[in-house]
């Protein structure tokens, strides 16, 4: 039997089982934008993490010569607790690249997907999901939805000259509706993170959006007035001014006929130093032998030798020996400007290269775009040593066209600069220039339009002048005051000084 | 117009006459208004001369004003009053200049100076310095002698002693540079004798320790605003000979193109004394800023900076003019 005084405890306790009963367990919530947190920072040269992209990482680190060493970035995804319920069990996706909301709902000749780096459930972000990827990836896509894994698939127009933009990592929170993400489902579209922002390149400390911007397309400015004019063991080059944008500086290379570097020549920037405006960057100069992604080069369309096509198929890319041929892909868009990419459009044919392909040792395959923007760069491999022995040589058939660091003969110039002076050379002998211009994130170009030959010879200053003409000017110094010839003027010059000093003492005793 | 004209007009043009009779002077009764007031207690702050208190005081007893009217000033005392730094009766210094202490004086000055480098060449044709920096040809060939470069001097003296005027020590530094595209030394190409890669260029900056006399007895005591002056002392001129590269040149010999040389210098000039355009602005100026007198002056420079003539060195002096302005104070 049951007290009087328990019953209503008993029915208090049903009543409130019922409740639960009715309500059933906590509300799944689906993953939102808010929830994830995401921060880049750079991988070292083994492979550990490095520190966080700043600013100026975000805005000029990835350039062509980058991509193509297959330079990695980290990102790392951090889901917080959702503040009420717990996290549904649909899938979580990150993609890396740019539109990638696009690629995922239609695969077509101009909409590709991203590249997919994790497939998990939103309880495997609870701690934070550490992931890295090659920063060709931020440019290029996979060829369809078959394989997205950047491991095995292969990157569609790898770091190609034409390219620059924004991206980052994308994010995708499936509703369940269908297997596989929609366009629709993403949440984070590439521009967040917890690095801060970047900027436009146009105002660089104007606040942009959380994207990691790449840009493989040096400077297309056409610059005119080159000049040389030969010195005193120095060769100055002149060129007008250039009101461009994109160029952020330049560096005049030099090298004797025969091709040697002369002074000594520079260190290549290593891997790992900052992207500052004053370097630029060639695959073969940041990672020698190991470049991982070539370059489908653009032909200008000189040379139509009309031999087979050959496009950027995802088949060549990433073999070094095989694209030395200097096949072309036409109509690449802009990520940023058309909704597609011009895989697989090719305006021109393989161009007359002397490539074997058989490693890219040559400058055919791997160097960046640089030796292939000027007007007579089209189709020509360098095969170091050629002389030609008079001004006007063609760019491609100087070694200098390697942009090679052990040619740099000059200081790094503002892009304000006109003259550049290259000190150190023998009088009477005969050298080659270039002038390379490089934007912001150090993707350079050949922008003397021919090689320039000149023979430094020797002058005559004032100094050495005054002693041609009676040694008029003495030995210099700063003491004359050791003479054997006795002279009263030094010594009334001298007497009234005394006589000065005297007066103010005088006064001073007063 | 040329200076030497500019000179002769001045006090033709400037001459004020004497001092007027102190009533007739309002531009300086104006002055004395504001000395006076100056020299008079200023009122005190109220905030300061009566801090808040908490504590309200008691109102101070009511004082019975006397009944007489204040007596009107005495003739003298009116007469004293007016005539408080006017002319002769204004504060002097114990050589009986009025205004500030006077010690000191800056001059700016510019003025087309060209080393006489060439002076101790006795050779064909040209010197060496008028062959590389003279006038040229449309091939380069120097053809006549160099244009003078404007040189900017700035100088200072101490004014030690008043003698008729200050007597004074002091030193002036200019700058000078001249440059030109160096010669090519085997010429292949006879149109062009010139490198468009060397640019050449010699710097001069003289100095000079100066005992200077400037005799202001007519602009101090008769309103006549001109100061004739004279200057003299020891000079010396660092030098230096750049490449095109923009290093120090060498000889043969690796003597390497800098030094300094030493020498003489003399400066006879006449000064614009300025204050007369403004009197009381000139006053004003005295009593605000310490500035006793501005000025505009011309002169002529005369200098052998050669090593006293001992030696091959390079002659660095020049006979040349300047024209700037000065201040005393």
């Amino acid at each position: 039997m049951l007290s009087s005084s328990t019953t209503p405890r008993l029915l208090a306790a049903l009543a409130g089982l019922g409740t639960l009963a009715l309500a059933g367990p906590a509300a799944a919530v689906p993953v939102t934008s808010t929830d994830l947190q995401i921060t880049y920072r750079f991988v070292e040269d083994d492979g550990s993490s490095g520190t966080e992209l700043l600013q100026n990482d975000l805005n000029f680190y990835v350039n062509q010569a980058r991509c193509q060493c297959g330079e990695q970035i980290e990102a790392r995804i951090f889901l917080s607790a959702p503040s009420d319920g717990m996290y549904d069990n649909d899938f979580v996706r990150t993609f890396v690249g740019t539109q990638c909301d696009a690629g995922q709902d239609s695969v077509g000749a101009m909409t590709r997907p991203c590249a997919k780096l994790i497939d998990a459930q939103p309880n495997d972000y609870n701690d934070t999901i550490t992931t890295t990827f090659d920063t060709v990836w931020l440019s290029s896509r996979v060829p369809d939805l078959t394989d997205q894994s950047p491991e095995s698939a292969s990157p569609i127009d790898p770091c190609g000259g034409n390219q620059s933009g924004e991206a980052g990592i994308w994010v995708c929170a499936e509703d369940g509706s269908q297997t596989d993400c929609q366009g629709s489902e993403f949440i984070i579209q590439g521009t967040q993170n917890q690095n801060g922002t970047n900027s436009t390149q146009a105002d660089p400390n104007a606040s942009g959006s959380g994207g990691i911007v790449f840009d493989y397309q040096p400077p297309q400015d056409t610059l005119t007035g080159f000049d040389s004019s030969p010195g005193d063991g120095a060769v100055v080059i002149r060129w007008d001014r250039s009101n461009s944008a994109q160029i952020n500086g330049y560096r005049v290379l030099c090298a004797d006929l025969a091709g040697n570097p002369v002074l000594g020549g520079a260190s290549a920037p290593p891997r790992s130093a900052a992207t500052d405006g004053t370097l630029y960057y060639t695959a073969e100069n940041l990672c020698p032998g190991e470049v991982k992604y070539v370059v489908e080069t653009t032909d200008t369309g000189s040379e139509d030798d009309g031999g087979s096509e050959t496009t950027g198929d995802e088949g060549t890319t990433g073999d070094e020996g095989t694209t030395g041929d200097r096949s072309s892909t036409g109509a690449q868009l802009d990520p940023l400007i058309g909704d597609g990419w011009g895989y697989g459009e090719s305006a021109g044919g393989t161009t007359g290269g002397t490539d074997d392909g058989t490693g890219g040792s040559t400058t055919g395959g791997a160097t960046s775009s640089g030796t292939d923007s000027g007007s007579s760069t089209g189709g020509s491999t360098t095969d170091g040593g050629t002389t030609t022995g008079s001004s006007g040589g063609s760019v491609a058939d100087s070694p200098l066209s390697s942009l090679d660091w052990a040619y740099v003969c000059s200081d790094h110039i503002s892009a304000t600069g006109t003259e550049a002076r290259v000190d150190g050379l023998q009088n009477g002998t005969e050298y080659q220039f270039i002038v390379v211009a490089y934007d912001r994130a150090g993707n350079p170009v050949i922008v003397s339009p021919e090689v320039m030959f000149e023979t430094p010879e020797q002058t005559t200053d004032f100094w050495e002048q005054c002693e041609a003409q009676g040694d008029l000017c003495g030995t210099g110094g700063f003491c004359h005051c050791r003479s054997d010839d006795s002279n009263p003027a030094a010594w009334l010059g001298t007497g009234l000084l005394l006589f000065v000093m005297a007066g103010l003492r005088r006064r001073g005793n007063r | 117009m040329s200076v030497a004209s500019l000179l002769l007009a001045l006090p033709l043009w400037a001459i004020e006459p004497p001092p007027a009779p102190p009533a007739d002077d309002s531009t300086d009764d104006d002055e004395i208004i504001i000395d006076g007031d100056e020299d008079e207690p200023a009122d005190p702050d109220p905030a300061v001369a009566e801090p808040a208190s908490a504590e309200p005081k008691p109102a101070p007893a009511p004082e019975k004003k006397p009944a007489a009217v204040k007596p009107a000033p005495s003739s003298e005392a009116l007469a004293r009053e007016t005539t408080i730094g006017i002319g002769d009766d204004e504060p002097k210094d114990r050589s009986g200049r009025t205004g500030s202490p006077q010690n000191f004086a800056l001059e700016v000055k510019l003025g087309p100076y060209l080393p006489d480098i060439d002076r101790a060449y006795s050779g064909p044709g040209l010197g060496p310095y008028a062959a590389i920096f003279g006038e040229t040809d449309s091939t380069g060939a120097a053809v006549d002698q160099p244009n003078a470069v404007v040189m900017p001097v700035l100088g200072f003296d101490w004014q030690f002693f008043y003698l008729g005027g200050p007597l004074g020590i002091g030193a002036q530094m200019g700058f000078f540079r001249d440059k030109a595209d160096a010669l090519i030394t085997v010429p292949t190409d006879e149109s062009n004798v010139r490198s468009d890669a060397d640019e050449t260029v010699f710097g001069v900056v003289p100095m000079a320790l100066l005992l200077s006399y400037r005799f202001e007895l007519l602009a101090d005591r008769f309103r006549v605003p001109l100061v004739p002056y004279a200057k003299g002392g020891l000079a010396y001129a660092f030098f230096w000979n750049t490449t095109g590269s923009g290093n120090l040149s060498r000889n043969s010999r690796s003597d390497v193109a800098r030094g300094g040389v030493p020498g003489w210098q003399v400066n006879l000039g006449g000064m614009l004394r300025l204050d007369f355009i403004e009197p009381g602005t000139a006053k004003k100026l005295d009593r605000l800023t310490g500035i006793n007198h501005t000025y505009l002056f011309g002169e002529y420079q005369i200098s052998r900076i050669d090593n006293f003539g001992q030696g091959q060195v390079l002659n660095l002096g020049a006979a040349t003019w300047f024209a700037g302005l000065a201040i005393e104070f």
